[in-house]
């Protein structure tokens, strides 16, 4: 299975707040694959926005995500639009 | 289509009346008891219910900042984290109440370790769906409940008493329940026919169903000319229960009608049945279903309701009565293999020092506001009363020279053992009054349960032994000017009033629900004899 690990800013001027976490989630539903964001130490279900949320990730930061899955390139480019806020 | 007669043994009747209504079976629990379980099935498919109903509330909507706060409501309950941790959580597919409430609290802390606080903001939104999915699991049952409907179901809370009687409910059926539940003294005091031990039902939803609370009988789609005559039957009971209530305005010179209660809400109750104090308090509803005893500060409050409420009238207020049989996480309490003959009462009390003080504390800080009388219970030496007074006076020297105000009060023991019977006169000079409790009594003289069915026979709470020993303890009081009250089931028995009277006894304490029934046949005994 495909798995693509990537590290990226996060240049979205809300960080990864309640309103982009969802934007996020609600993306990622669609998706098969699996995906885990690692931020400090860290690593949560990014399908979760509980757990998106309660990493605290405001603008600025780094983070890494972990794809795994047939659909992973898509995945992380719906994850990239998040996290840059385009 | 021939009516269908289920019999229920008048020994399951908690609260008497009739009622002619529309079947509603509750098969779910209808609380938010946290040691309740509900499956995790079950908890789906509420927050489907729950989400669909938001997605709908979403399109209605207009404010872009609403739609957003419930879209991720939405998300929060689907969201695959909360429901692993709601799995880990459950055995057996189940999960119970106060574990939901844990996994609330834990992605709540996970939101208050953030520092940014538009996020900390968020845990409010957390809250509020667990909020709304409790009201979404046991608030749907309930709506099909209208004014006159009888409801069935498992066990009751005493929070849906209350509820229910709100709701206009005729009549309470349950498969299970006891007599000392919390919910049947409720049941009791806001006068809603209640019985238990009655079979599954749930065939007959929606029918029309008559309830017979007085002499155990429920009858499911009676015919027309059955429907007449229950009707008269009805009407008579509620006119000459509206007649006996206007005894509740009475007062007689010699003899007092009192009300025991056991939870807060039955003190305005039993005030406007028109009880003359409360003759027994039973204090165990402030220590049940918790993790730590209450404070000093709570039962002062609410002791203080009480006596306030009844000044100048009496309120007699009994300490912790607690069995081996009831494990409280907070209570020293050894595994007695027999709990009726182990430790109880006073014993546990005196194994238990602190919660003891505490309550005493209290008591004796609430004595400033009305007329306090302390009862021990489950006296069976000499000692336990010189131990407990002693301690009564060690906390009254406290609380002096803290500058608390401490008024005067009495205090007195339960007769609920026979050896206390015969030695009374020892008790006597160390005790301000007594009260008598026969249902323990009786167990204890007639070596039967009262809550085994298989020994009812045994249990002979109106027999002469019983009535012989209310006299010796009646004779030996009277003779030094003490009083003495019996709150046990048999004050409350209209046909043994007379016996009771005769025999001296000049106080009475019963459920609050029947003091103007006691209260009427005194007053026509006084009658006959004038």
């Amino acid at each position: 299975m495909p798995k693509i690990v990537k590290k990226m800013m996060v240049t979205n001027p809300e960080g990864l707040h309640a309103r982009p976490a969802s934007q996020l989630v609600k993306k990622l539903s669609k998706f098969k694959s699996s995906v885990i964001i690692k931020y400090g130490d860290k690593a949560v279900n990014a399908k979760s926005v509980l757990s998106v949320i309660t990493l605290g990730i405001d603008l600025g930061v780094e983070i890494e995500v972990i794809v795994e899955g047939d659909d992973a390139e898509d995945v992380i480019k719906v994850v990239e639009g998040v996290v840059s806020g385009e | 289509m021939a009516s269908k007669i289920f019999i229920i043994h008048p020994h399951f009747i908690v609260s008497e009346g009739y009622a002619f209504g529309h079947l509603i079976i509750l098969t779910k629990k209808v609380d938010f008891q946290k040691d309740q379980k509900i499956t995790l099935e079950e908890l789906k498919k509420a927050a489907e219910r729950l989400k669909s109903k938001l997605l709908e509330a979403i399109k209605k909507e207009t404010s872009q900042e609403v739609k957003e706060i419930l879209g991720f409501h939405t998300m929060i309950l689907d969201d695959p984290f909360l429901w692993d941790r709601l799995s880990n959580k459950a055995s057996h597919g189940k999960i119970t109440i106060e574990d939901l409430n844990k996994v609330r609290d834990e992605v709540i802390e996970l939101f208050l370790n953030i520092d940014n606080p538009l996020i900390r903001e968020r845990q409010h939104d957390v809250k509020d769906v667990f909020t709304k999915l409790l009201y979404e699991i046991y608030g749907e049952e309930k709506k099909r409940i209208s004014p006159g409907d009888i409801v069935y179901l498992e066990e009751i809370f005493p929070s849906e008493v209350v509820e229910f009687k709100n709701l206009g409910v005729g009549a309470i059926l349950c498969k299970k329940g006891s007599h000392t539940s919390h919910a049947s003294i409720l049941a009791q005091s806001l006068d809603i026919p209640f019985m238990f031990n009655v079979p599954d039902l749930s065939e007959y939803d929606g029918s029309l169903v008559f309830v017979d609370a007085v002499h155990g009988k429920i009858i499911v789609e009676p015919s027309k000319e059955e429907i007449k005559i229950l009707k008269e039957l009805i009407e008579k009971y509620s006119r000459e229960k509206a007649e006996t209530e206007k005894y509740s305005l009475i007062k007689f010179d010699d003899v007092k009608v009192m009300a025991n209660i056991g939870v807060l809400q039955e003190i305005d109750f039993a005030k406007r049945k028109g009880a003359d104090g409360i003759g027994l308090f039973r204090t165990e509803f402030l220590f049940l279903n918790r993790k730590a005893p209450p404070s000093e500060e709570e039962q002062y409050l609410a002791y203080k309701k009480a006596l306030e409420s009844f000044y100048p009238d009496e309120v007699i207020i009994r300490l912790l009565d607690i069995g081996g049989d009831k494990k409280l996480p907070y209570l020293n309490v050894s595994n007695d293999e027999n709990p009726f003959l182990g430790v109880r009462g006073v014993r546990l009390l005196l194994k238990n020092r602190d919660i003891l003080r505490t309550q005493l504390r209290a008591l004796i800080r609430a004595s400033a506001h009305g007329n306090l009388g302390i009862l021990i219970p489950m006296v069976t030496i000499l000692e336990d009363i010189i131990e407990v007074r002693k301690i009564i006076r060690e906390i009254e020297g406290e609380l002096k020279e803290e500058g608390v105000k401490v008024g005067n009060f009495k205090v007195g023991i339960m007769v609920e053992v026979p050896s206390v019977v015969f030695n009374l006169d020892e008790f006597i000079p160390h005790i301000d009054f007594v009260s008598i409790g026969t249902n323990d009594l009786t167990q204890y003289m007639f070596a039967a349960d009262r809550n085994n069915q298989e020994v009812s026979k045994y249990y002979r709470d109106e027999d002469k032994a019983i009535i012989n020993a209310i006299q010796l303890v009646v004779n030996k009081m009277s003779r030094v000017g003490k009083p003495v009250a019996v709150c046990g089931e048999i004050a409350g028995k209209v046909h043994m009033i007379e016996k009771l009277l005769n025999i001296g006894l000049k106080e009475f304490s019963v459920a609050p629900a029947k003091v103007p029934r006691v209260k009427k046949r005194i007053y026509e005994l006084k009658q006959l004899k004038t």
